[in-house]
C-alpha cells in the first residue's frame, strides 16, 4: 500500500493534530519555524504546547507601538523579573524601530532588559526547552526570533544534610535536585578555573541536563573522551534519576558490585575531583556519580579524612573488620559448627550445641531463615514514614527475635550471629556496597553448608577473582590492592596523616602526581630544641 | 581505553605467583623431609637445593632471555622447526596437566583425609579446579592480581605457623643434632629432590607477558632465594618441634607440627588457617598451570583465542589428578630420588635440552639467526 500512500496521501505535508505521534511531533517541531507575524508565531506555539495549564503569555505592546508578547511557564519564573522586564519595554519613549541602525530585538539585548542572561533565537525546541528550564520569551511583531530571558524562580529543596551519609565532623551541606546549585556547591568548594564543568543534555523526552565536572590537566584526557562517547551513545526518552546514567556507562552490567560511586556530598565529590576522577551531576537528583571507582572507596567515610591520623586509622580497620565479618560471619558459623566442631574450644562448642536444642531445623535453614528475615524488616524499614518506621523495625525485630527462641524455632547463637552480621554491614559507608556485600553473603553461606570451610575458601577465591577481573572505567577496580601499588595503600585500608599523603593515585593523578610539598609533618618539641 | 595495556603482569607479580607455586606444594610435602633420609640434615638439604634449581632454572630462564617476546611453544619452532618444535612443545604441554594435577591430587588428598572425610576427592579436586578454570578465563592480568591480594595473607599465614612454634622449637633444639652424622650423600640426594621440582617451568610461557622481560632472569633469581629461604626456615622448624623421624613419617609434616603447636586453651588446631592459605596458594598455581596450559594450546594448534579451551581443560584436568596416584605411599616412592630425580632431568632433557641443542647447533653453524626471525602471530 506504500506507492498508494505516496501517490494519493497527503504524506509530506505535516501539521499539528492529535494524529502524530511523539516522534512525528518532535520532527514537525524540528520544521517548524518562527514567522514575522507575531499572531501566527503565538498560534505555531499554542499549537505546540497545547493547552497546558501552566503556559502563559501576556500580550503588550512596546513603547507603546509594536505589539509584543511575553511567553513564560508558571511556577517556573520569579514574578518580579517578569514585571522588570514588562516595565523597562512598556514605558519605552524611545524612537527605535524604523531607524535602520536598530532593530527592537538588539535594542532590547543591548540597551533595555536590565537581566543578566539574554540571548536571541530562532529556534523553537530551543525555545521551549528553555521555557522548561524557567525562562521568559519576547515576541515581538514583525521579527521571527525572540529573546530568551533568564527568570528563574521555581521552589527547590534547602541545602540539607545528606541523609544517606551523615557525618560527625565535616560539612554538614549536601547536593540538592536542582543542577545550578549543585554545580555552584562544587565551585565553592574548587575556586580553582580550571574545574571545568561541561554540560549536556541527554534524554528526548526528558531534556535533562548532565554535568561533567573535572580539573582540566589532572584527569587523563583519555578517560574524558571514554566517558564523553559513553554519554552520546545513550538514546533514551528520559533520564529521570542518575541511576539510568549509571547503568548505560557502566561496564561490567552483571556484577553485584557498584562500579560508580555516587555521592551526595559535594566535599566526597572534591576530593575525587582532587585525585583526578570525573564526576557527573544529573538534573534532578542529589545523587553525583564519580568515575572511575574503586572497591576500597567504598569503605572510606568522609570522616576519617577529617579526623586525626589515630581515630581514621582505628575507624578504617574497624570498617575492615566490619567488611569481613558482613562478608563471611555466617559461614564461617555455619562451616565450623557443622564441619569443623573440633575448632571450636569444648565449653564454647558445649554453650552451643545447648542453644540448638530442640530446634527442629538445620542450622543451615535457621541462618538463611534469619537472614531473610531480618533482610525483611530492614526492606520494610526503609519504605515505612519514619515516625513509624523504626518503632515497628524495633518492634518487629524483638517480637520475631525473641517469640522465635522461646518458641524454639531458632538459636540464640544463630540470633547472635545475624544480629553481629547486621550491625557490621550497617557501619559500611556506601549503601549500595553494603547490599553487595550482602548477596555475597547469601552465596558464601550456602557454599559454607555445602563444603565447610573449604566452600568459604572457594567462594571467597570467586569472589576474588571477580573482583579481580572488574574493571571502572578502564581501571582496575581492586586498585591498590590487586594490582598492587604501593604508594597507594596510604590511604585504603590504612590511612597515611595528612602531612604524608604526598601523592595523587598513581594510575588516576599520573599527569600530576605530587599534590602537596614534601617534609610538611610539624615540627615536633624534640625535633624543635636540636 | 587503549591506555590500559591488558593482559600484561608485572615483574613483581611474576615474583608473587613463582613463589606462591614454588613454596605452596614445597610446604606442603617437604620433599627434602620426606623423600630420603637426610633426616635432621634435611635443612641443609634445602639449602643446597638452591644451586640445583638454580642451574635448572638458568636452563629455563635463559631461553627466555633469548626470545624475551616469545614463548616455550614459539621459540621451539623457531628453533627446531615447526614438527619437531610441535612434539617438543606437546610434550611440555603434557608436563604442564601432569603437574598440576598432581598438585590438585595433594591438596584435594590432605583435606579429604583431615577435614572432608566423608566428601569425594573428586569433588574437592573438581571445586579448586573450578576456580582456577574462572581465573584462567578472565585472563593473566587477572590471576596475577589474585597473586597479589593473596600474597601478604600467604606471606602473613607462613610467618605465623613458623612463629607459632617457636616456643616448642627452642625446647627440643636438641633434634637438630648430630649434624652430619650419615655424610653428605643423603643430604645431597635429598636437595637434588626438591631442586628437580617443576613449577619453574611456567617462567617459559609467561615471560611475553611481562612488562620487564629482559629483567626474567633477576625476577626468577629473587624468587628462588625467597622461596630457599622460607623452605629452609620451615624445615628447620619441623625438624625441631616433631623430630627427624617423625617429620619424616607424616604425610603433610608442616600441617602435623602446626597441629602440635597449643597457642593457648583456646586456640588449638590452628592448621586449619595453614591449610587454607596453602589453598590460596594452590589456586594461583593450578590457574597459573591452566592458563599456560590452554594458551600454549592455543599457540600450538594456532587458534586465536585460548579461552574456549580452559573448560574442557579444567575437566580433563579433575580425570587427570584423581588418577594422579592412588595412594600417598605410591606418591612419596615417586618422589624418592632414584626415580623422581631421573625422571625429572629426563622431562627437562626432552624439552629444554633439544631447545638449546637446536639453538646451539643453529649458531654454530649458521643457517638462519634466530633472533631476526620476526615473531609469530598467535
Amino acid at each position: 500500500m506504500g506507492f498508494l500512500k505516496r501517490y494519493f496521501g497527503k504524506s509530506n505535508k505535516m501539521t499539528w493534530n492529535d494524529q502524530l505521534d511523539l516522534s512525528q511531533r518532535d520532527a514537525l517541531l524540528q520544521k517548524t519555524t518562527l514567522t514575522t507575524s507575531l499572531e501566527k508565531n503565538l498560534k505555531t506555539m499554542e499549537q505546540i504546547i497545547g493547552p497546558s495549564y501552566d503556559y502563559g503569555t501576556r500580550n503588550f505592546r512596546t513603547g507603546g507601538k509594536i505589539p509584543s508578547t511575553l511567553v513564560y511557564m508558571d511556577g517556573l519564573v520569579q514574578n518580579q523579573v517578569i514585571e522588570e522586564i514588562l516595565r523597562a519595554l512598556m514605558h519605552l519613549s524611545l524612537e527605535i524601530e524604523g531607524s535602520s541602525k536598530y532593530s527592537i530585538i538588539t535594542a532590547a539585548l543591548y540597551d533595555l532588559l536590565i537581566i543578566k542572561g539574554c540571548k536571541k533565537t530562532g529556534d523553537l525546541s530551543e525555545i521551549f526547552r528553555d521555557l522548561a528550564k524557567g525562562s521568559v520569551a519576547l515576541l515581538f511583531d514583525g521579527h521571527p526570533e525572540v529573546i530568551l530571558c533568564e527568570a528563574q524562580g521555581f521552589n527547590t529543596r534547602p541545602i540539607q544534610e545528606p541523609s544517606s551519609e551523615i557525618v560527625i565532623r565535616g560539612p554538614r551541606e549536601g547536593f540538592v535536585e536542582n543542577i545550578q546549585t549543585n554545580t555552584s556547591l562544587l565551585r565553592r568548594h574548587i575556586r580553582s578555573p580550571h574545574l571545568w564543568i561541561e554540560s549536556m543534555v541527554i534524554g528526548k523526552v526528558t531534556k535533562t541536563e548532565i554535568a561533567i565536572a573535572y580539573i582540566k590537566g589532572l584527569v587523563s584526557e583519555e578517560l574524558l573522551q571514554e566517558l564523553r562517547s559513553r554519554l552520546e551513545r545513550i538514546e533514551t526518552d528520559g533520564i529521570l534519576e542518575s541511576g539510568y546514567i549509571e547503568e548505560f556507562i557502566e561496564e561490567n552490567p552483571f556484577t553485584i558490585f557498584p562500579s560508580i560511586l555516587r555521592t551526595e556530598r559535594p566535599d566526597k565529590v572534591s576530593g575525587c575531583l582532587l585525585e583526578g576522577r570525573i564526576a557527573i551531576i544529573t538534573d534532578g537528583t542529589p545523587f553525583v556519580l564519580i568515575i572511575p571507582c574503586e572497591f576500597t572507596m567504598f569503605n572510606q567515610a568522609p570522616d576519617d579524612y577529617y579526623e586525626r591520623f589515630p581515630v581514621a586509622v582505628v575507624a578504617r580497620a574497624l570498617r575492615t573488620l566490619s567488611l569481613l565479618i558482613t562478608l563471611l560471619l555466617p559461614g564461617f558459623y555455619v562451616s565450623v559448627v557443622n564441619f569443623h566442631p573440633e575448632l571450636i574450644p569444648t565449653d564454647l562448642l558445649l554453650r552451643i550445641s545447648a542453644t540448638r536444642e530442640g530446634v527442629p531445623f538445620p542450622l543451615i535453614v535457621e541462618v538463611i531463615l534469619m537472614e531473610v528475615i531480618f533482610e525483611l524488616i530492614r526492606e520494610a524499614g526503609i519504605r515505612l514514614p519514619s515516625a513509624i518506621g523504626q518503632a515497628i523495625s524495633i518492634v518487629g525485630a524483638l517480637i520475631l527475635g525473641d517469640a522465635a527462641i522461646r518458641a524454639g524455632l531458632v538459636s540464640q547463637s544463630v540470633i547472635i550471629i545475624i544480629a553481629i552480621t547486621a550491625i557490621a554491614s550497617f557501619t559500611i559507608p556506601v549503601y549500595s556496597m553494603s547490599i553487595a556485600l550482602r548477596i555475597a553473603r547469601f552465596f558464601i553461606t550456602i557454599l559454607a553448608a555445602t563444603f565447610g570451610l573449604f566452600g568459604v575458601q572457594f567462594g571467597i577465591l570467586v569472589l576474588l577473582i571477580h573482583l579481580c577481573s572488574v574493571r571502572s572505567f578502564g581501571y582496575p577496580y581492586l586498585m591498590p590492592l590487586g594490582p598492587q601499588i604501593r604508594q597507594d595503600l596510604k590511604d585504603n585500608i590504612y590511612k597515611h596523616w595528612r602531612w604524608g599523603m604526598n601523592t595523587r593515585p598513581k594510575l588516576l593523578g599520573g599527569r600530576e602526581p605530587i599534590r602537596q610539598k614534601r617534609d610538611l609533618q610539624p615540627a615536633t618539641t624534640k625535633t624543635k630544641k636540636e | 581505553l587503549s591506555r590500559y595495556i591488558y593482559e600484561k603482569i608485572t615483574n613483581r607479580q611474576l615474583f608473587y605467583i613463582l613463589f606462591m607455586m614454588r613454596v605452596v606444594i614445597i610446604l606442603a610435602i617437604l620433599p627434602v623431609l620426606t623423600a630420603t633420609d637426610a633426616e635432621q640434615d634435611a635443612w641443609i638439604a634445602s639449602i643446597l637445593s638452591f644451586f640445583g634449581s638454580g642451574l635448572l632454572m638458568l636452563v629455563v630462564v635463559g631461553l627466555s632471555m633469548i626470545f624475551p617476546n616469545h614463548t616455550f611453544v614459539e621459540y621451539s619452532q623457531i628453533v627446531l622447526g615447526p614438527w619437531l618444535g610441535r612434539l617438543v612443545s606437546m610434550l611440555l604441554l603434557l608436563i604442564f596437566l601432569w603437574v598440576a594435577a598432581l598438585d590438585i591430587k595433594i591438596y584435594s588428598e590432605a583435606l579429604a583425609s583431615r577435614f572432608l572425610i566423608e566428601t569425594p576427592v573428586a569433588f574437592i579436586a573438581g571445586t579448586m579446579v573450578l576456580a582456577s578454570v574462572f581465573a584462567a578465563y578472565s585472563g593473566v592480568e587477572t590471576i596475577a592480581r589474585c597473586a597479589d591480594v593473596l600474597f601478604p595473607v600467604f606471606i602473613f599465614f607462613i610467618l605465623f605457623g613458623l612463629l607459632a612454634p617457636l616456643p616448642q622449637a627452642s625446647e627440643n633444639l636438641i633434634n637438630l643434632e648430630p649434624i652430619l652424622a650419615r655424610g653428605w650423600g643423603p643430604v645431597i640426594r635429598s636437595g637434588m629432590v626438591s631442586s628437580v621440582l617443576l613449577h619453574f617451568i611456567v617462567i617459559s610461557m609467561l615471560t611475553p607477558t611481562l612488562l620487564e622481560p629482559k629483567k626474567i632472569l633477576r625476577t626468577s633469581f629473587i624468587t628462588l632465594i625467597c622461596a630457599t629461604v622460607v623452605l629452609t626456615l620451615i624445615t628447620l622448624m619441623v625438624i625441631t618441634v616433631l623430630g627427624p623421624h617423625n617429620g619424616k613419617e607424616s604425610n603433610f609434616p608442616f600441617f602435623v607440627m602446626l597441629r602440635s603447636v597449643q597457642l593457648s586453651e583456646f586456640l588449638e588446631r590452628i592448621e586449619v588457617f595453614a591449610i587454607f592459605s596453602w589453598g590460596f596458594g594452590l589456586f594461583i598455581g593450578v590457574s597459573v598451570f591452566l592458563l599456560v596450559g590452554a594458551k600454549g594450546i592455543s599457540q600450538l594448534f594456532g587458534l586465536e583465542d585460548y579461552r574456549p579451551l580452559v573448560g574442557p581443560m579444567g575437566v580433563i584436568w579433575v580425570a587427570l589428578s584423581i588418577h594422579a596416584f592412588d595412594s600417598f605411599f605410591e606418591f612419596h616412592q615417586s618422589i624418592k630420588p632414584h626415580i623422581s630425580v631421573p625422571l625429572y632431568l629426563t622431562i627437562y632433557a626432552s624439552t629444554y635440552g633439544v631447545v638449546w641443542v637446536g639453538y646451539i647447533l643453529r649458531k654454530l653453524f649458521g643457517g638462519i639467526t634466530v633472533e631476526t626471525q620476526s615473531p609469530k602471530k598467535k
